[in-house]
């Protein structure tokens, strides 16, 4: 028999192959029996491991990497900024409400995502009765707190038992006001959970000398995303202990070596200046530089801890079915965008803020991709009615600080 | 009639599909789409965004669906016709921004320096005199409980001083009938003196041994706390306090991380302007009070020489911007012109 008459095994099915391998005369045909042995392993390796897929993933996903847009520009949004500003003056403060809405419009409507971009929905009327209600609320604690030391207590701890519930309304007013193609966001309440997370561990990490306050953070972080819901989709968040350890060391060694090397340098500096000025300009340097000092270790923890926290935050979290997101925030450029923040705003006494917000937000958008998954078009919208901007307001005035960013 | 591209988000999903919009002069517009029945709609029904920079125009159609729209003069004009946009007018007029630039610090300045001080006389004035005793009592208890022990002075000097100024405050023409003048000590204060809104005074011993029990400079100092207490200083500071804290959280409310303390800081140097302006007021109640008792505004200035003794007197322009009290220099100073006035007063009437 002649060599090139040989069956094209690589064409046989498996079955085939296997048929073949027992009919076939091994002795006299051993190049044949080691190509159809060839083709049995190269043929069945495959099958194997797709098998094995199907049973984990039915279909293997396709992603879709966006990249998120920020479009605003500092000097179209400075002309919005301050004939609203003006406004809110010559009002006392009644037009805030409506700035506010022109201001947020701005930053969310320039947000873009694949082609699409964000609404905020909220009206100012919503956002007027809020706002009266935490004025008067604050008036009353400040009343309270002038009048005895011991009223002043009792509202602190009225007010500090609220927290969980204020900041679990104005999570979800903040989301039911964010919607991206039409379809809402939503934060799914559970008052439950939130005065566990929000009370009960930040309390107990108090006994651990605050060993365990990086867990309490990562805890609080969990509760909020966990509970945010897009039409009728979750995000799931799968955060890790050891990131937020990891970000709280790294930002306190941090602090702690530039306020040492501050202060050492500063000591340094006055008794020098002393020697050639007065006492009282003396005084006066400290302070500044005190400040100054203050600020800078401020901007690099605050940022050394959002950039790894964000990052990590972006990186674990999914939006079920529908997309997952990727942060890629550089410590160094962070700490660059807020130092040249706080000076713009120092030597232009506050005007330069339109353009703080835009870079700002434009940084943050160009380190933050999205990527959808196909077909992810069906999400469906969950409404129902819609909700006062009290608590929103309330936190607000109250400083109590869930930052999202 | 014109045509434009749309982006159409239908009710419940979050699907998107490109329409073309036809828009006619009457205000009625119309779109075929996959899902949708075409049928006419009037602007006048909607819920329309209003124009905000460039950004896109929204049209949301209840239980039909969301209409996104770019924003071109030509679809604007067409929104124009039906809705004002007078904001937008304001926002986009090159004037009305330059104006702002410059009204914005003037108001803000007019707010603080005018506005604020004088809608804290009026709410000092009607703050009932019974919640001014409740805090003034639960002020001195806690003080008591923390920095201010019992005086160590000898008994007679407190007994015969009190008796000189009860008589003393009597000639007084003060809208107040009640002051109590309590002596404490207290090394965390050092020399001091303060008022609390009931009319109680309180000097500490230290205060006391500084100006060597003189009672002429006592009285200087106490007739500048008494003017605390009729000007109704702790209220208006409480109004004033309360107020710019607010509008400061409105400015810098928005603003995270270092930014906040920008606003803190800010905080503190309005509100130290709003106590200076309080201790030049309660300063100058004292000047003019002083000859009423016979006695010398100089007494004022020789009180503030001691405590720059003690204290210092204070540096360059930035220190006064930082610090809650006037500078001491300055203050030894308006009470010498005050008697330089007096002098010149004196000598025209010879």
């Amino acid at each position: 028999m002649n060599k090139e008459e040989s069956p094209n095994f690589e064409q046989y099915t498996l079955e085939e192959l296997h048929q073949a391998l027992l009919e076939i005369d091994h002795q006299a045909y051993p190049e044949r029996v080691e190509k159809i042995q060839q083709c049995i392993a190269a043929k069945s390796a495959p099958v194997e491991i797709s098998q094995e897929q199907q049973l984990h993933t039915p279909e293997p996903k396709q992603y879709r990497k966006c990249q998120v847009n920020f479009l605003g520009n500092g000097k179209e949004y400075f002309s919005i900024w301050i004939v609203n500003l003006l406004l809110t003056i010559v009002t006392l403060g009644i037009y805030s409400a409506w700035a506010t809405v022109r201001n947020n419009r701005y930053f969310y409507s320039n947000t873009e995502i694949d082609g699409h971009r964000f609404s905020y929905l909220a009206q100012p009327k919503q956002i007027l009765i809020g706002r009266i209600i935490g004025v008067l609320l604050f008036a009353i604690f400040y009343a309270a707190s002038v009048i005895s030391p011991f009223a002043a207590v009792i509202t602190s701890i009225l007010i500090f038992c609220f927290v969980p519930v204020l900041v679990c309304m104005a999570m979800r007013f903040r989301m039911r006001m964010t919607a991206y193609r039409n379809v809402r966001f939503n934060f799914t309440k559970n008052y439950g959970r939130a005065y566990v997370v929000f009370l009960l561990y930040p309390i107990l990490a108090l006994f651990t000398f605050y060993l365990a306050y990086p867990w309490a953070l990562k805890k609080i972080d969990e509760f909020l995303y966990s509970h945010i819901t897009y039409g009728n989709k979750q995000m799931k968040p799968n955060l890790q202990t050891a990131e937020y350890y990891v970000a709280s060391i790294v930002a306190g060694i941090a602090g702690m070596i530039i306020a040492f090397i501050g202060g050492f340098l500063m000591i340094g500096t006055v008794t020098l200046a002393s020697e050639s000025s007065s006492s009282g300009n003396t005084e006066v340097l400290v302070m500044i530089v005190t400040f100054l000092l203050y600020a800078f270790v401020f901007v690099v923890s605050g940022s050394i801890y959002q950039a790894f926290i964000r990052n990590h935050v972006y990186n674990s979290t999914q939006l079920e079915d529908v997309a997952n997101f990727n942060s890629d925030v550089k410590i160094g450029s962070l700490i660059m965008l807020r130092l040249t923040n706080l000076l713009m705003l120092i030597c232009t006494l506050g005007f330069a803020m339109p353009w703080v917000k835009v870079r700002t937000l434009t940084f943050f958008a160009n380190a933050t991709q999205v990527n959808i998954e196909e077909g992810a078009e069906s999400v469906i919208s969950d409404d129902s009615q819609s909700d006062s901007a009290i608590a929103d307001e309330v936190s607000n005035i109250f400083d109590v600080d869930i930052a999202i960013g | 009639m014109f045509e434009i591209e749309a982006k159409f988000y239908p009710s419940g999903s979050s699907s998107c599909q490109q329409i073309q919009l036809k828009c006619y002069d009457s205000g009625m517009f119309s779109f075929d789409s996959e899902t949708v029945e075409s049928k006419d709609y009037y602007i006048a029904d909607h819920n329309i965004s209003d124009k905000l920079g460039n950004l896109p125009r929204e049209i949301a159609i209840k239980e039909v669906g969301l209409l996104v729209v770019e924003s071109t003069t030509e679809f604007d004009t067409w929104l124009a016709q039906h809705k004002s946009e007078r904001l937008h007018k304001f926002e986009s007029n090159k004037k009305m921004i330059v104006a702002s630039f410059f009204a914005v610090p003037i108001t803000l300045y007019l707010l603080f320096k005018f506005a604020v001080p004088y809608a804290a006389v009026a709410f000092a004035d009607i703050v009932p005199y019974g919640a001014v005793k409740i805090a003034s009592k639960q002020t001195l208890d806690t003080l008591e409980a923390t920095i201010l022990d019992p005086t160590e002075l000898p008994s007679e000097f407190v007994d015969e001083t009190t008796e000189y100024w009860d008589e003393l405050l009597y000639q007084l023409d003060t809208e107040h009938l009640h002051f109590h003048i309590q002596f404490r000590n207290s090394e965390t204060m050092g020399a001091n003196a303060f008022a609390l809104p009931d009319g109680t005074i309180v000097f500490t011993d230290q205060l006391v041994e500084l100006f060597e029990q003189d009672r002429d400079l006592l009285t200087s100092v106490l007739l500048h706390e008494v003017g605390h207490v009729e000007e109704k200083h702790s209220m208006r500071l409480i109004a004033e306090t309360l107020v710019s804290s607010l509008v400061i959280s409105y400015f810098f409310g928005d603003v995270s991380g270092v930014l906040e303390v920008l606003g803190g800081v800010t905080t503190t140097v309005t509100n130290n302007q709003f106590t200076q302006d309080l201790e030049w007021e309660a300063d100058n109640f004292a000047l003019e009070q002083l000859p009423t008792l016979g006695l010398e505004p100089k007494l004022f200035a020789d009180a503030m020489e001691k405590f720059a003794e003690e204290y210092g007197k204070g540096g360059g322009k930035l220190e006064e911007f930082l610090s809650s009290h006037p500078l001491v220099r300055q203050r030894i100073e308006n009470a010498l012109n005050a008697e330089e006035i007096k002098e010149s007063a004196v000598q025209s009437q010879d």
